[in-house]
């Protein structure tokens, strides 16, 4: 039995019928065509399906799409532009923040709400903002290097 | 790390009809199949709703462990019913003593974010802290959490520290009982079929200082291997441990008053309160010395944390 969905897809309104199971990750994925946020671990582990759910970071593989019908999602695809990258985006290139490039969609997802609560974060905020979000390339050290970039240049830019 | 064909919940109830309605699941990409899904806009909904469905319905609240579950197979309901829409249900309210009133759907990271319960309640600021990652806690509530009834979690040490009580609502009419007599077993809350919890009420706090403790094998998401909760106030101690026992244990440290002596005391009491397992995680006797380990800093964190709300206070 379909149901309704309503969503909010990077400013973009949605509607689709959908089956009761369907993850909000799928309804991405396999409806949208917005491969950017990945399958991994399906169960809230690895944060590589980390979207923004009205600002805030989520497991989109533990989210049913229609129980989040009538909200805002933020994906991957919705950060940056061809008009030119995000700051984080820019900050995990200089960095070297990204190897293989698999984790790094739901890292940057939740960079961002990272930096939305605390635009200046310290060593501890990052580690704990980013718990949810495993890579198994890089050893984290390039990725928390890129997240003090966002922060510092934010500092200059306010001075 | 199985192919994702071969995940999912499958509950077949028989006839063919039932396999080829829910086989266009799958088909629109959905692993999850075989149930039903329920939206009640209010509580007079959902007690309607409830009343029809019958016991193979399982409620939905952020779903962090329902959907896991679901998809390993230990779920597998004909109908679930999602609480999203029960707007009372989403408060966190600070009543005007200071205490809580948590309703279903409150999140966990609502606590965590939460200034009063950052400053009075603060175990239970840093048990919510503790779940899993900052993208569970935006999703995973503290009701959810007692439900589950995991010894492992992480919200209930500190709930228990504050003497929580647990709002039930059912078709056989209201019911209030404390957390501790909630949490039965591993996996087993008090609940009858048609029964739910509406909201948990955590009493006004006299100026206390609280602390609480996880041990996990990583920084990442992990269960507790050990988590110890302790909170010290005027009126009395109390600590509570999480992972070391088929439930959470609680245990009142009030009368131990000489510190000289309370130590071996204390140690005595929480030996005795323990009963581990050996598991992935970790062995009982590694538990056990953990646990006092954990015990005596989140006392001494407790204590200097009352020391300075006496002085705001």
């Amino acid at each position: 039995m379909e149901h309704s969905l309503q969503l909010r897809v990077n400013g973009v309104e949605r509607a689709a019928e959908v089956p009761p199971g369907l993850t909000l990750l799928e309804f991405l994925r396999e409806h949208l065509g917005l491969t950017g946020t990945k399958y991994n671990c399906e169960q809230g582990e690895c944060g590589a399906c980390t979207v923004l759910l009205d600002g805030r970071a989520v497991d989109s593989c533990l989210v049913l799409a229609l129980s989040v019908s009538g909200r805002a999602v933020t994906t991957i695809e919705g950060v940056g532009s061809d008009a030119g990258l995000d700051p984080v985006q820019a900050a995990f290139l200089e960095a070297d923040a990204a190897q293989c490039g698999y984790c790094t969609p739901g890292m940057i997802m939740a960079v961002k709400a990272l930096l939305a609560e605390a635009p200046r974060p310290t060593h501890e905020q990052i580690e704990r903002g980013l718990e949810g979000n495993y890579c198994r390339c890089t050893g984290y050290e390039a990725i928390v290097e890129a997240v003090y970039r966002v922060g510092s240049a934010r500092a200059k830019a306010d001075q | 790390m199985l192919p994702r064909s071969s995940l999912g919940s499958i509950s077949w109830r028989g006839d063919c009809e039932c396999r080829r309605t829910f086989e266009k699941d799958r088909v629109a990409g959905a692993v999850l199949i075989g149930f039903d899904y329920h939206r009640p806009g209010s509580e007079q909904e959902l007690r309607r709703l409830l009343g029809e469905l019958g016991d193979d319905t399982t409620l939905l609240a952020g779903g962090t462990d329902v959907l896991v579950q679901m998809r390993n197979g230990r779920l597998r309901p004909r109908h679930v019913v999602d609480l999203a829409a029960i707007e009372a249900y989403r408060r966190l309210h600070v009543a005007d003593d200071g205490g809580l009133d948590i309703g279903a759907t409150a999140t966990v990271s609502g606590l965590v974010r939460h200034p009063h319960i950052r400053r009075r309640y603060q175990a239970l600021a840093e048990g919510g802290s503790a779940v899993g990652s900052v993208q569970i806690q935006n999703r995973a509530t503290p009701v959810g959490n007692i439900c589950n009834a995991s010894p492992a979690a992480d919200t209930v040490p500190a709930l228990l520290v504050f003497d929580t009580r647990v709002n039930v609502a059912g078709v056989w009419g209201p019911r209030t009982v404390p957390l501790g007599d909630f949490l039965r077993g591993p996996g087993q809350p008090a609940l009858t079929a048609g029964e739910w919890v509406e909201s948990i009420q955590v009493p006004s706090a006299d100026p206390c200082g609280s602390s609480y403790i996880k041990l996990g094998r990583t920084r990442g998401v992990d269960l507790a291997v050990v988590g110890v909760a302790c909170r010290v106030s005027m009126t009395g101690a109390a600590m509570s441990f999480a992972s070391v026992a088929p439930t959470a244990v609680h245990l009142d440290i009030s009368t131990l008053e000489d510190p000289a002596a309370a130590a071996d005391e204390t140690e005595h009491a929480i030996r005795s309160l323990l009963s581990p397992i050996d598991d992935i995680r970790g062995s009982a006797a590694y538990r056990t010395e953990m646990a006092l380990v954990l015990a005596r800093r989140a006392l001494d964190t407790a204590r200097r944390r009352f020391v300075a709300a006496k002085e705001t206070a």
